[in-house]
């Protein structure tokens, strides 16, 4: 009994002192827990994204009040720079920019990646615009750390288009690569037979592979039409689509296939017969044409930037393009 | 009986150690304890405002790791000074984004506290391989603050300071100085929850506190005396006046009072005797000595009826204290003898006590017993003295019950001579312990004393 309270005694004499060794006036200091880097972040946040897009939409704005692309290269780049440059051009010349030129400030969706690395890319949906024209995919692209995102690419979508679902903006997505696997065909290879269905139109091989969108329908109308006037003058024509080198930006999406935007560049010679002259087609090329002098030839040079839909594999689906943009850029007079 | 003073000393002792030596001690460093809380409730108190700083030099960029930034508090105080004029800026940013700014320069680290005012710093080198062309990028690239990858960004010339949340633990802030040159990084932080150290002081200064009281009281008694029922109070100091207590009327609660100290007497010899050596008048020394029923000299009995012997083996119940016995018998004598003739009594009497002489126990019941009935039956002046007096010790042998039962039966008969003989058998037994009845009866009376021979030569005739 004795011993027992002795016990007792001295273990809350112990447990006391050591009380006493603990209470520095402070406490312990803090230490850094390593937090676990496992768990993906997206690149950027929606405000992020938000700021950086009305920067470059602020851009060219005052590109557009200016008709001026000098300022434009510090938040465009790629297909887009050659597009607005000449739509700016174009708008110099006629006094307004092109209607299809809008970019809506408001958007329905955006897609920010996870990477870590660079170059990143964003996509980002807008609204329709005012005048009721569809929706425009921008493709924003930062291709180093110390750069900053530009626009790369807008390409308007079709009415009715279906776009593949993507995740939120606070989870992020993983971007693609051109060779990414498990879909139909790799983002390359569909970029490349939708060329080759530009250029062979029905005989091409891969025509079962794609379903039917408005741009190749647009784009068939016109040459027929053209082709009408051409063989009513003796002349001819030809179309010759190029799919340059990375010049195309893929995102994943959460259904399994991607979502690819693609450069193709695309000539239209024409030839008028009977040593007739070929002159600028529209207004649009008469502009870019400029003051030049015609002659029996024409080529204009167009940049074109589609936006396909490659499904998963096994999915049964065909590739879609989903949207698309076409701009003259240069008119020669051969 | 010998081992009762070394007991008491031995309870004594150890109150004494338990409440002047360790009682004290307890209040004193319960005293210390809350002391203590005090203090640090007041002037030990951890302060609210942490200020760590460190001086950095040779890198043009300083960044934290994950967490650094809302160690101490989620809001943060950074302040950043420069010898120079250049611009100076601070931003917050993702840890990747910081990575990927920092490919290819050397930088500072801050790592931690090192201790409550400093930081603990690390020179680091970004590598190269994050970005393709960091080299490239250094001309080109755009300037620190128009980076789209910071969340938020402050610059000023010379010193910049800027309040940040660092929620995000895997946000990192990142500082440019302008160029290669000395600067003195300080976090400052207001912490929101302080550190409770009195708390714990106070607890254990209640329970030593506690402690105290309970080793002054409880923990001063030997445990026996505390797991007595009969122990009417903790306090070591009534432990001898336990044994004094007598016990005056025979009531259901000490009867089981009895019954367990019984028990407790299997284990330690207790001293009846010093019960009953208060009720007794007479001053005997009483030995517990073991008394086999079957070697008795009836004859010897007889004749050392009067000596004042104590044979305690057979008069005292271990159930029933003999005091509780012998005024039960008073009553029931009392009750029995204005019924019945007294004659009948004795025998009876004489007969149960025979039944549960064996019983060592029984001593003080029949002296009880004895007592009482003696008293009873010389109130009522029997002609037959010594077999009232007879029969009360020798009832006082047999237990309560078998008394209850045999008294009443023998009450019943009249005739005492019949009766007796067919109980002969169980007044062999009574007879031998008849000597033994008849000797504590005597101790208690000197009346039955006398009668008790007489009684024995009564109850052999009859039995012949």
């Amino acid at each position: 009994m004795n011993k027992r309270t002795l016990t007792r005694i001295t273990a809350l004499i112990a447990s006391a002192g050591m009380l006493v060794s603990l209470a520095a006036c402070e406490g312990q200091v803090p230490q850094v827990t390593s937090t676990s880097s496992e768990k993906t972040t997206p690149d950027l946040s929606t405000a992020q994204e938000k700021a950086i897009r009305n920067k470059i939409l602020d851009v060219l704005d005052a590109a557009d009040n200016s008709k001026s692309a000098d300022g434009l290269a510090e938040r465009v780049t790629g297909p887009q720079l050659d597009v607005r440059t000449s739509e700016l051009t174009i708008a110099k010349a006629t006094g307004k920019m092109q209607a299809k030129a809008v970019i809506p400030r408001k958007i329905t969706q955006t897609v920010i990646p996870v990477n870590d690395g660079w170059p990143r890319t964003v996509f980002t949906i807008t609204t329709t615009t005012d005048d009721q024209q569809s929706k425009r995919l921008l493709v924003l692209t930062q291709d180093s750390a110390r750069d900053n995102y530009k626009l790369w690419g807008v390409a308007r979508l079709f009415q009715g288009a279906k776009l593949p679902k993507f995740e939120v903006p606070k989870l992020g997505s993983e971007m693609g690569t051109a060779k990414d696997s498990k879909l139909v065909a790799t983002p390359a290879e569909a970029v490349n037979e939708y060329c080759d269905l530009l250029n062979s139109g029905d005989s091409s091989k891969y025509k079962k592979d794609f379903a039917d969108d408005m741009f190749r329908d647009d784009l068939q109308k016109l040459s027929a039409t053209v082709q009408q006037g051409m063989e009513a003058n003796k002349g001819t024509q030809q179309q010759v689509f190029t799919v340059p080198k990375d010049q195309i930006k893929i995102m994943r999406s959460a259904d399994g296939g991607d979502l690819v935007v693609a450069r193709i560049d695309s000539t239209w010679t024409r030839q008028a017969g009977e040593g007739r002259e070929s002159l600028p087609a529209s207004d649009e090329e008469k502009a870019l044409f400029g003051g030049g002098k015609a002659t029996s030839t024409m080529k204009v040079t167009y940049v074109n930037v589609i936006a396909l839909w490659v499904p998963a594999a096994g999915s049964g689906q065909q590739i879609t393009a989903v949207g698309a943009e076409r701009q003259p850029v240069k008119v020669e007079a051969l | 009986m010998d081992n009762e003073p070394s007991a008491e000393k031995k309870a004594r002792h150890h109150a004494r150690l338990m409440r002047g030596v360790v009682t004290p001690i307890l209040g004193l460093l319960a005293v210390a304890s809350i002391g203590l809380g005090l203090m640090n409730a007041t002037e030990w108190k951890p302060s609210r405002t942490i200020t760590a700083q460190t001086q950095v030099s040779g890198s043009r960029y300083v960044v934290t790791d994950p967490g650094v930034s809302g160690l101490v508090d989620d809001d943060v105080k950074v302040n950043v000074s420069v010898g120079g004029a250049e611009k100076v800026c601070i931003a917050s940013t993702s840890a990747k984004d910081a990575t990927g700014w920092l490919s290819g320069e050397t930088y500072t680290r801050l790592t931690g506290l090192e201790d409550w005012s400093t930081l603990s710093t690390v020179k680091a080198t970004g590598d190269t391989s994050a970005s393709a062309d960091a080299a490239a990028e250094e001309q080109t690239g755009v300037d620190f603050k128009d980076s789209d990858m910071w969340r938020a960004v402050t610059c000023d010339e010379r010193n910049v300071e800027t309040e940040i949340n660092a929620k995000n633990s895997s946000d990192v802030l990142l500082i440019d100085l302008g160029k290669k040159q000395n600067a003195d990084v300080s976090l400052t932080w207001t912490r929101k929850t302080l550190p409770d150290f009195a708390m714990p002081f106070y607890f254990v200064g209640g329970l030593l506190a506690l402690g105290a009281v309970l080793t002054a009281s409880v923990f001063a008694m030997p445990p026996h005396r505390r797991r007595n029922k009969r122990v009417v109070s903790g306090m070591a100091g009534q432990l001898e006046e336990q044994e004094q207590q007598p016990i005056e009327e025979v009531s259901v609660k000490d009867a089981v009072a009895g019954s367990l100290s019984g028990l407790a007497s299997a284990f330690k010899p207790r001293s009846r005797r010093s019960r009953r050596h208060a009720a007794a008048s007479n001053d005997e020394i009483a030995q517990p000595t073991v008394v086999d029923p079957s070697a008795r000299n009836l004859v010897a009995d007889a004749a050392g009826d009067t000596e004042a012997d104590d044979e305690s083996v057979g008069e005292e119940t271990s159930v029933i204290s003999a005091d509780e016995l012998q005024a039960y018998f008073a009553r029931l004598a009392q009750e029995s003898g204005e019924s019945f003739g007294m004659g009948t009594q004795t025998d009876a009497e004489a007969d149960s006590g025979a039944g549960s002489g064996a019983d060592s126990g029984t001593e003080d019941a029949a002296e009880d017993v004895t007592e009482a009935e003696s008293t009873t039956e010389d109130a009522t002046e029997n002609a037959p003295e010594e077999t009232e007096t007879e029969a009360a010790s020798e009832s006082a042998d047999s237990e309560s019950d078998e008394s209850d039962d045999k008294v009443t039966d023998e009450t019943e008969s009249d005739e005492s001579a019949e009766s007796n003989e067919s109980e002969s058998d169980e007044s062999n037994e009574s007879d031998e312990t008849d000597a033994s009845e008849s000797d504590e009866s005597d101790n208690n009376d000197t009346d039955s004393a006398e009668s008790a021979p007489s009684d024995e030569e009564s109850a052999e005739e009859e039995e012949a």
